[in-house]
This record gives C-alpha cells, sequence and structure tokens, in this order.
C-alpha cells in the first residue's frame, strides 16, 4: 500500500480523467474475487513505470487519434507522463503544482494541485482504481466483470455525481497472474472514449528522483485552472 | 340614555370596530433583517439589492441529503416527479441544468458572449476560420484532442474545432464546475421549486410551503434521505410565523406575568381585570394605529407589544395604589395625573428619540412603543381611574411583598444586599472592562432557523469558496451598467496588481454591450457565409459533421439576431441563458443590476470599499459588520446624549431642585455602570440592537427615580415610609416591565432577544438601586444641607 492517499489520486486523476454512470448490475450478482485480490496485489506497490498506448476517439472526428507514451510513478507522489515520441507532452508533478510541458512549443502550463483536487471531486480514482476492496465498492457500482484465461475485464459505473456528469463508464483490464493493469478505457456521456493499453509494466523498479524534474528555463509558464 | 345618544355610541362603536379591524386587518410583516439597518450605509444598500433582485422571492430550494448518493438521486426524482404532477404547486421544477438535458440551448449563449466581445477581439477570434489560417486552426484542435490532459480543454476542442469559443473562458459562465445540483458524490442535492403565483402575503407563503410540504411527506421516499427547505419564501414562511408567535406569546406572557405579580401583591380581582382589559385595549389600539400607519412590522418592531403592555401597566399600578388611599375623582386625579404624565412623558421621550437613530428597525419599535405608553397613560387616567373609584373602598389587604417591604430588618438586609451587590457588579467591570461592542450579523439572524440550516449545508456542498464578496453594478440602462463596469474594471485590475484581491469575476463580459454587437453582427455576415468552406476544411483534417454544429448552431443565432432591426441591446432569450443569467444579471423596466465576485486577499477586505462609488455595490455581511461598528456605537452616544439633555431639562423644570436631579443623574449612573458589570458577568455584549438599551433605561427607568424622589419630598424625608409606599409601586413596575422586557428573551431574533435581555437587566438593577439606596442619598444630601445651614 502507498503512503500518501492524495498523489495517487492526482496520478490516477491524470491518467484517466473522469466519468459516468450506467446500469443497474447488482453488486451481489456477481463475483468480485478477482477484483479484490487484484486490489490486494497492489498493496506492495511503491514504483512503476510502463510503455502505454493511448487511443482518444471522439464523436467530432472519423477514426481515432493513437499516440504512444510512457509513464513512471515513485511513491509519495512523484510522477512523469510522456505523450509521443519523442515526447510532445510531458506532465509531471513538482512541489504542490502539476506541470503540463509542452516542450517543442517552450510552454509550460502550471496547475495548482488543490485546485485539480477541487476540480475532480473529493474521490477521484485511486491508483489502481481504488485503495481498497472496501473502497472500491463504495465508488463503483460493477456493470459487468469477465475472466478469460489470464486476464480480467471489470466494467464499472462510478457513483460520485461529479464524475457521473463526465464519464458513462470506466473499463479496466488486468493480469489476474501479476496482478499488472493491461488497460484501462474511460467512456464519456457523449460516447467519445479514452483508452489506455499498457505494455511493458514493471513493479516497483528502481527510478530516479531527477526523472522526475524538469528544466524550465526559457519556457513561457502559465497558471491554469484545470 | 336618549335614543339619539344610543344612536351615536352605536355609531362610535361602529367606527371604532372598523377602524380597529380596518387596522389589524392591514397588519404584516417585513422578514428582511435589512429593512432594520441604516440606508445610508453603502453595505447595505448593496445587500438590499442582493436581496431584492438576485435571492429570487417566489424559487424555493429544496434540499435532499443522505449517506447513499443512489437513494439521494432517487429521492430528487420522487420529489420532481410528485411537483411536476401537480401544478397547482410548483410552476417550475428544475433538478438538473437546463443544457444538459437540451445542450443545443447552450449555442445561443455562445453566440452572445461571442458578439458581445470587443470588434477588435471579435476580429482576432474570425481571423481563426479565414482561409489562410484554418488549416493551422484545426491541426492545433487536433493536437489538443490528442495530448491535453485538461478535460475542459478537450471537451471544448471536439465540438469547437473552429476554436471560436477558444478564448471565452465558458466554462466560468457555467459556475466554473460547480453544480448547483448536486455535490460531488451526489450524496446532497437540490431541487429549485418556483412557487405558481407570486405569493403576495407572507400567509400565502406560509400556506403554499404546508401544501408543499405535505405532499413531500406523503411520498415513499428511500429510508436515511433527509428533506429541508430553503430560499426566500422557505424563510419568509418560517420569520414571519415566528414573528407572529413571538408577538402574541411576549405580548400574552406579559400579561400573564403581570396578572401573578398582582395578585401577589393586592390579591383583588375585579381590579385585576380591569387592568388587563386596559392592556389588551392598549395594545390593540396600539397595533391598529401601526396597522393604517406603518402597514409592516419588523422583525425588532414586533418587540413592542410586550415592552408596551410592561411599561403602560405602571400607570395602572400608581392609579390602582393611590385609589386605596384617594377615593374622590378629583383628588385621584390631582395625586396620580403629575406621576403618569411625566413618567409616560419621559418615557415617550425615550422611545421617540430612538428616531434618531438610523437603524430602522428600532425606528419603529420607538414609535410604537411610545405611542403605546401615550395611549395606556391616557386610558389610565380616563378609564381605569374611574373605574376603580366604581368600587367601594377596599381594607387593605397587605399582600407578601407589601409585608416585606413593611418589615425595617427586610429593608436594612436590603440595602446591604444591593450595596454588596454594586460592589460586585462595579468590580467586574473594573477588573473585566466594559462590553464589547459586536458589529457581526449575528444580532441581525434569528436564533433558529432551519432554512438557515439548510442554507448552511447548501453552501458547505455546493460552494467551494466561501470568502467571496459580490459586487452589484446598477444603472436604469444597460448603457449606464456598461459604462460603470467599464469603470470598475481597471480598479479590478489594480486590485489584482497590488494584492487587495485574489481573484475576480467580472460580469463585464455578460452584460450586452449594444455597439460591440452591432459592429460584430456586421462581422458575423462574412463569416456566416463561409459555411460551406468551413465544413470542407473539417471534413479535409478528418473531423465529421458532429463537428460543425456547435458552430452552425451559433451562425443560425447571428444570422437570426442580425435580421432584427438595430439599436437595442442583444439579450440571450432561451431557458438555458436565463439559467446562466438570472445568477449575474436582473432586469427591471428602469433598474438593471450586473452581479460579479471578488475574493479579497487576507486583511485587505476595507480596500474593496474604495471600488465602491455611484451605482457600484459591495455585498458583503463582514463589511457591514465594519461599518456597523465604526457607525452605531458614536451615533447612539449623539442619541444618548441629547437624550440626556432633554431629560435632565425636564427635570429641572419639573423639580427645580439640584438635589434631586444631582441624585437621579448619579442614581442613573449607577444603574449603567452596574448593568455593564453585570453583561460582563453573564457574557453579554453590545450589539447594534442592545445598544439602545441605554436611552430605553434612561427613559424609563428614571420614573422610578421620580416617583421615590416625590414620595420623599412629600413625606418629608421619611425614608422608611418612602420604601413601603412607593417601593412596592416600583416592585410592581420594575417586575411588569422586566416580565415585558423578559419576555422578549425567547423571542426568535437574536438582536430582539438580546434587547429584552439587556433592558430587563438594567431596569431590575434599577428598582433594586431605587427602592433601598437612593432614599439614603437623599437623606444623606438632606442632612448635610441641613447641617450646613
Amino acid at each position: 500500500m502507498l503512503p500518501s492517499v492524495f498523489p495517487r489520486r492526482l496520478f490516477v486523476f491524470l491518467l484517466f480523467m473522469p466519468c459516468l454512470v450506467s446500469g443497474e448490475v447488482t453488486l451481489q450478482a456477481l463475483d468480485l474475487a478477482p477484483v479484490k485480490r487484484w486490489l490486494e496485489q497492489q498493496d506492495g506497490m511503491t514504483s512503476l513505470s510502463s510503455d502505454f498506448v493511448q487511443t482518444r476517439a471522439y464523436r467530432s472526428l472519423r477514426d481515432p487519434l493513437k499516440v504512444n507514451g510512457r509513464l513512471w510513478f515513485r511513491a509519495p507522489d512523484w510522477f512523469r507522463w510522456e505523450l509521443g515520441d519523442p515526447p510532445k507532452t510531458v506532465v509531471l508533478r513538482q512541489d504542490d503544482s502539476v506541470y503540463m510541458i509542452r516542450p517543442a512549443k517552450k510552454r509550460a502550463a502550471r496547475f495548482a494541485i488543490e485546485d485539480i483536487q477541487q476540480q475532480a471531486g473529493p474521490a477521484m480514482f485511486e491508483f489502481p482504481i481504488a485503495r481498497s476492496f472496501e473502497d472500491f465498492k463504495a465508488r463503483f457500482r460493477v456493470d459487468s466483470i469477465a475472466v478469460d484465461g489470464g486476464r480480467c475485464d471489470v466494467a464499472v459505473s462510478p457513483k460520485e455525481a461529479k464524475l457521473q456528469k463526465f464519464l458513462s463508464r470506466l473499463a479496466f483490464g488486468f493480469d489476474t497472474q501479476s496482478g499488472h493493469l493491461l488497460s484501462i478505457k474511460l467512456t464519456m456521456r457523449d460516447g467519445s472514449f479514452l483508452q489506455n493499453e499498457f505494455s511493458n509494466v514493471r513493479i516497483n523498479p528502481r527510478i530516479e528522483k531527477a526523472l522526475f524534474a524538469y528544466d524550465l528555463t526559457g519556457f513561457k509558464v502559465t497558471d491554469e485552472r484545470p | 340614555m336618549s335614543v339619539r345618544k344610543l344612536v351615536l355610541c352605536g355609531l362610535a362603536a361602529l367606527a371604532l370596530a372598523a377602524f380597529v379591524i380596518g387596522g389589524l386587518s392591514r397588519i404584516s410583516f417585513n422578514v428582511d433583517v435589512l429593512e432594520l439597518l441604516p440606508e445610508r450605509l453603502g453595505t447595505v444598500t448593496g445587500l438590499s439589492l442582493f436581496a431584492k433582485h438576485f435571492a429570487r422571492p417566489t424559487e424555493l430550494i429544496v434540499t435532499v441529503e443522505g449517506a447513499d448518493p443512489d437513494a439521494t438521486e432517487q429521492a430528487v426524482n420522487s420529489i420532481s416527479e410528485g411537483l411536476r404532477n401537480r401544478p397547482e404547486l410548483a410552476s417550475r421544477v428544475v433538478s438538473a441544468s437546463p443544457w444538459e438535458s437540451r445542450p443545443e440551448e447552450l449555442a445561443e449563449f455562445a453566440a452572445y458572449l461571442l458578439i458581445n466581445q470587443p470588434p477588435e477581439r471579435f476580429a482576432q477570434i474570425a481571423e481563426r476560420v479565414m482561409p489562410q489560417r484554418i488549416g493551422t486552426t484545426l491541426d492545433e484542435t487536433k493536437e489538443t484532442m490528442a495530448e491535453s490532459f485538461a478535460p475542459s480543454e478537450i471537451g471544448l476542442a471536439s465540438y469547437d474545432p473552429l476554436g471560436l469559443l477558444q478564448s471565452l473562458d465558458i466554462e466560468r459562465f457555467a459556475a466554473a464546475g460547480v453544480s448547483e445540483f448536486a455535490n460531488a458524490d451526489g450524496t446532497f442535492r437540490v431541487i429549485y421549486v418556483e412557487a405558481p403565483d407570486s405569493l403576495p402575503t407572507y400567509r400565502d407563503t406560509i400556506r403554499w410551503l404546508k401544501d408543499l410540504r405535505s405532499l413531500v411527506d406523503a411520498l415513499p421516499l428511500p429510508p436515511g434521505v433527509q428533506v429541508a427547505y430553503t430560499g426566500e419564501p422557505a424563510f419568509v414562511a418560517e420569520i414571519s410565523g415566528q414573528m407572529e408567535r413571538d408577538m402574541m406569546g411576549s405580548g400574552v406572557g406579559t400579561i400573564l406575568a403581570i396578572s401573578l405579580i398582582f395578585w401577589l401583591c393586592y390579591r383583588r380581582f375585579r381590579p385585576l381585570l380591569d387592568l388587563n382589559l386596559m392592556l389588551i385595549t392598549t395594545f390593540l389600539l396600539s397595533l391598529t394605529i401601526a396597522g393604517w400607519v406603518l402597514r409592516e412590522i419588523t422583525v425588532i418592531g414586533v418587540g413592542f407589544a410586550s415592552i408596551m403592555i410592561g411599561l403602560s401597566v405602571d400607570y395602572g399600578y400608581i392609579v390602582y395604589a393611590k385609589s386605596r388611599t384617594y377615593r374622590t375623582r378629583s383628588e385621584l386625579t390631582r395625586v396620580t395625573r403629575p406621576l403618569v404624565l411625566w413618567t409616560s412623558l419621559t418615557t415617550a421621550a425615550a422611545f421617540f428619540t430612538l428616531n434618531g437613530s438610523s437603524l430602522p428597525g428600532l425606528n419603529q419599535l420607538g414609535n410604537l412603543v411610545a405611542f403605546g405608553v401615550l395611549i395606556g397613560g391616557v386610558l389610565m387616567l380616563g378609564v381605569f381611574l374611574p373605574l376603580t373609584l366604581r368600587r367601594p373602598q377596599e381594607e387593605p389587604t397587605p399582600g407578601m411583598v407589601e409585608k416585606a417591604l413593611g418589615s425595617s430588618t427586610f429593608r436594612r438586609r436590603m440595602t446591604w444586599v444591593v450595596a454588596a451587590l454594586m460592589v460586585v457588579l462595579l468590580g467586574a467591570l473594573v477588573v473585566l472592562g466594559p462590553p464589547q461592542f459586536d458589529g457581526s450579523p449575528a444580532a441581525l439572524r434569528m436564533r433558529h432557523s432551519h432554512a438557515n440550516d439548510a442554507l448552511e449545508r447548501l453552501y458547505t456542498n455546493l460552494t467551494e469558496n466561501r470568502d467571496l464578496t459580490s459586487i452589484i453594478v446598477t444603472g436604469t440602462t444597460e448603457t449606464e451598467v456598461l459604462e460603470r463596469l467599464h469603470k470598475l474594471n481597471p480598479k479590478i485590475e489594480a486590485a489584482l496588481a497590488h494584492g487587495v484581491l485574489k481573484q475576480a469575476v467580472s460580469p463585464l463580459p455578460l452584460w450586452p454591450d449594444a455597439a460591440a454587437q452591432a459592429a460584430n453582427l456586421t462581422s458575423t455576415r462574412a463569416l456566416t457565409a463561409e459555411r460551406e468552406r468551413m465544413i470542407t476544411a473539417l471534413d479535409a483534417a478528418g473531423f465529421n459533421d458532429t463537428a460543425f454544429a456547435l458552430t452552425g448552431a451559433i451562425f443560425d443565432q447571428w444570422e437570426r439576431w442580425a435580421a432584427k432591426p438595430p439599436g437595442a441591446a442583444l439579450w440571450p432569450e432561451n431557458e438555458a441563458s436565463r439559467w446562466i443569467l438570472r445568477r449575474a444579471t436582473s432586469r427591471e423596466p428602469g433598474r438593471l443590476l450586473a452581479l460579479g465576485f471578488l475574493q479579497p486577499a487576507a486583511g485587505a477586505e476595507d480596500k474593496m470599499l474604495g471600488m465602491q462609488g455611484e451605482g457600484v455595490h459591495l455585498v458583503s455581511w463582514q463589511l457591514l459588520g465594519r461599518e456597523l461598528r465604526r457607525v452605531i456605537p458614536r451615533e447612539f452616544a449623539l442619541l444618548m446624549g441629547t437624550l440626556l439633555v432633554f431629560v435632565l431639562g425636564l427635570l429641572c423644570f419639573a423639580f427645580r431642585n439640584l438635589r434631586d436631579i444631582v441624585l437621579m443623574s448619579a442614581n442613573m449612573l449607577m444603574v449603567f455602570l452596574s448593568l455593564m458589570g453585570a453583561m460582563r458577568l453573564f457574557g453579554l455584549d453590545w450589539n447594534v440592537f442592545n445598544i439602545a438599551a441605554f436611552m430605553l433605561l434612561l427613559g424609563t427607568g428614571i420614573d422610578y427615580s421620580i416617583y421615590m424622589l416625590l414620595t420623599l419630598g412629600r413625606g418629608n424625608g421619611d425614608v422608611a415610609q418612602a420604601q413601603r409606599s412607593m417601593g412596592l409601586v416600583i416592585f410592581l413596575c420594575v417586575a411588569s416591565a422586566v416580565a415585558g422586557f423578559g419576555s422578549l428573551s425567547w423571542a426568535s431574533h437574536q438582536g430582539l432577544a438580546s434587547l429584552g435581555q439587556v433592558c430587563a437587566l438594567g431596569l431590575l438593577l434599577d428598582g433594586l438601586i431605587t427602592t433601598f439606596l437612593l432614599p439614603h442619598g437623599w437623606r444623606w444630601w438632606t442632612e448635610k444641607s441641613k447641617r450646613r445651614g
């Protein structure tokens, strides 16, 4: 279990962004044992690195947009995201701010963590998904769960009203043996979605602190609200 | 009695009945606490404008709270459906933003914001879709859609790929992501219910709310869900109901207390009945006059009933006490008239002096009580006096109080007890210091208010920042408001730059700028004519038809507005736009208002006052408190000085005796000082209402000194005799006045309750000092004078 709650929330908020509701499948009717086991497996995680392919589909676009990326996380509250190869967008945390950096444009937007927390609501997603099984049940209605070989796919709807305004469904898949998160997909209310397919996932690798710093010399930095 | 006289009497009775019924039927309650405050204060004007134009009088807010978000949502749906099925109870029921069910309606608002931009700004926006630029614009949009992490940015880009709205900060107008309808976890939800009618009187409001609550109570709501009501109608129903109860309850309570006190002292039923009849008549006549003159009684004004009864009864006591000795009308009139005359005049003068206060609530209370005691004095002399003489002379049967006062041991002990009490109270004053003046709005509020509790829950759950101060800009035309907003903006920017403000939301972008609208609408013709080119560019960039839906709707709206005859400022009119604008603008013929928000930096609240000016008002309870602290104590010191001069002048005229005037002044000073000591011991502070106690004590408490000194003078300085005879009257007067003021301690309004407490405490001390210390002071002075020669 990671020692700090908030940074993980922030981390996953940046990763997935908020979502919404759906059907009325009762919790009792589904066997959630795989989810429980998987969440328990995350307790020992202190760092993580992974490659991913992010797919974003919009109602207004004919074809989805795909981009490769990498992420690093180290407890208690360091993270770094890179989108594009070479990275066109870098997101990382420094002190009480989160920076969204566009290296090519020499621009960076700074967000106060407090603002991000307020904007996303008190029950932002934990990493991965929830702090504990009890927390998971309190926050989500489980719509479906399917285990196929070594992969488990779960579809849930958040109970939080603030998240429901944006998202209609959250689906995620994980490896039942290793506990690795394999994919996560957020479907918005208007039908658009954002999906991350993870690969090369490494749990508790050694990650240097320097990776979570960024030299913004010469950048135009603006203060923004999420 | 001749037939003619009978007819005349009947007609007079009928006229009086019509006068009384007419006056009473006109009585209404004004629940607006701001009506109690000085109008000349800028912050009061701001708060009043806010209450009048933005606190919607017919919109009830129903809050639904529960631990389970599903159950809460279910309850909201049940209540909304139940109310929608009863159009006679609710003309509109809103439990979600109108644009959530009809997002296309937002296009009108977006179109409005765009054409309301300064023309040069609009030209920059239009530049983004020009043939040479549109390709770059769409590339940037796709980059945002692929890489941005900001939900609002992504959402906007996908529906506005041409970026027309990109620079408008459109989220701010939809309350910056803060929902008016539910908190983040969905455990607290809100329904806005519009009354079917205008609810002209408080009784209509009470009835409507009662019907609505009955309907909600009958609905099968999930267990654990709590429903509460707030908003203007809930406050009106609650406060006016409490006011009605306060007025009747304290009035009846005072009469009962007076009856008990009278019975303990005299054990006579018939005079008690007559006395109560006089008091009820006094009350009804005063209320009738109030009905004809005032129409609306404020939450402070309702206190008049018990105060006036508690004071008017004094004249009855005097008449009754003297009637046991003087048995002819002329004798009794000769003895009682000066007493009643002087005491009722000084009391009325004290209460009339409240008109000098800038607090309208106290003005009203003062006038009502002053008229009441004058009516009471006239009734006691004109009606009660002959009634007391109709009965045969009664054998005086000393009651409990009279027996005690007749005992020299009791009087001596009481003198020491009162002297010791003074030492304690004055010691407390010296050690603890005088009570502080509390200028906070607490004194303006009701003590227990379900509507306020619900509002607090609503603020806690749905408001991110409670440090915001509203700023209202008013004008008679759109242009006037716009000009004032333009003048205000540099001040706001300077305040932001100098750290006086942490943030500011100006209503300027929302306010219609007729000139800019006309110029921009001309430019839109060139844009709308190029729809097909834009659609082609979108298609080439990989977008589908959906991508142009919002832009197309904006273009349609521009075309509709462009077809209108030029001149008047354009306002968006659909339901979504009205819903957004209702919190930021208000329009009535000849009265237009724009509402913005400022967040002052800590400790810089006072510096915001510089932003106020003609037509610009801050809305802040905090600032109001500061202004009240600055204005009210000074004002009351001036009033107190005026009243003091008046009363002293009156006493000089009446007594023409230095000894009596000095003794009365010293007596009063002792009362005030000991009262302040007692207030410190009881943890009471001064506030905008109870500070008037100084004047009321001076006006009413001086009566006891007058009684005592007149009696001492007539009795050649026989202290024991004066304490025996006048002590009983003073006891009756003090007990009745304490009952009157004290009954207000349970009043719903905190200011009125504190006024009652302080006055009751002061009068009690006054009675004790006057009865047990003043006569000794008189004797000491007289003997000293005799020794000197």
